[in-house]
């Protein structure tokens, strides 16, 4: 991959799905002070992207944060950085689900149940892909969910 | 996404390069977003969990709320599903190192006895 490709993935995987929720959220909470809180973030988040990138341009690798984890800190913690992973899955793809209905369910004036419904149904197709197929479609968007 | 290290050429300069620009461009994007949201006031009320699409609505009216929600009913499913099968492949590798009940391993794999994923996180 070149630059275009890494700088588009990159964009896609954090931009991806925390587009869709977290502006209307933060808004809710801080209203028009909620501005700040995303300039400081953009701040902050350098030195940990930075971080990031310097170690995986050391240790180019396709296991990602938990390889780093296991340089440095031997293989226990690299397995918890996996365990760490699979905890939030149990949060992140109903989140992911519920997003998505709500887009359907702002434009059909849905009720609660029937948002949730679909939030449901929408995982339920998810799981029984995965268990059929048992192939997952690759990374990207991962990260953004996890949001390492 | 530092899983994906091994696939860029020349890793040592493109992946600075690479979160430098991403992160400026990201940076610009979610403060644009943010700043519009407020700007239209398009939150509250229960709308704020999909606030993007009362805000497009704002000018080419319900068309466009149907395209954003198509989008992100994709975005939505794709990243699930790619959230679900990395979970299975991880799942699969702790169990395969003997720190995940050995469930996870059958449950994991696939007709074949091998692993789910085919790219993530394979070492």
């Amino acid at each position: 991959m070149r630059l275009p490709q890494i700088v588009a993935l990159y964009v896609g995987a954090v931009f991806g799905t925390g587009v869709l929720l977290l502006p209307g959220l933060a808004a809710e909470k801080a209203g028009p002070a909620s501005i700040l809180a995303w300039l400081s973030m953009s701040v902050l988040m350098v030195p940990m992207a930075i971080t990031m990138e310097l170690l995986s341009a050391r240790y180019p690798s396709a296991g990602g944060v938990s390889t780093f984890v296991r340089q440095a800190f031997g293989d226990r913690f690299a397995n918890m950085v996996g365990w760490f992973f699979l905890l939030s899955v149990p949060m992140g793809a109903p989140i992911l689900s519920v997003t998505g209905a709500n887009y359907l369910s702002v434009l059909l004036n849905w009720g609660e149940a029937q948002t949730y419904a679909a939030a449901a149904l929408i995982l339920i197709v998810v799981l029984t892909m995965n268990m059929l197929f048992r192939q997952p479609a690759c990374c990207s968007g991962v990260s953004s969910a996890g949001k390492q | 996404m530092t899983h994906l290290s091994e696939e860029f050429v020349d890793p040592a300069k493109n992946a600075i390069r690479g979160v430098l620009w991403s992160a400026g461009l990201v940076a610009l994007l979610y403060f644009s977003v943010a700043f519009l949201t407020v700007a239209t006031r398009s939150y509250g009320n229960g709308i704020s969990a999909a606030s993007l699409s009362v805000m497009i609505q704002l000018t080419p009216g319900p068309a466009g709320g149907w395209i954003v929600a198509v989008t992100a009913l994709f975005i939505c499913i794709s990243s699930a599903n790619a959230y679900v099968g990395a979970a299975s492949r991880i799942a699969y590798s702790l169990a395969q190192e003997k720190v995940a009940p050995g469930f996870a391993s059958c449950a994991t794999a696939g007709s074949d006895g091998r692993p789910p994923g085919r790219r993530f996180c394979s070492q």
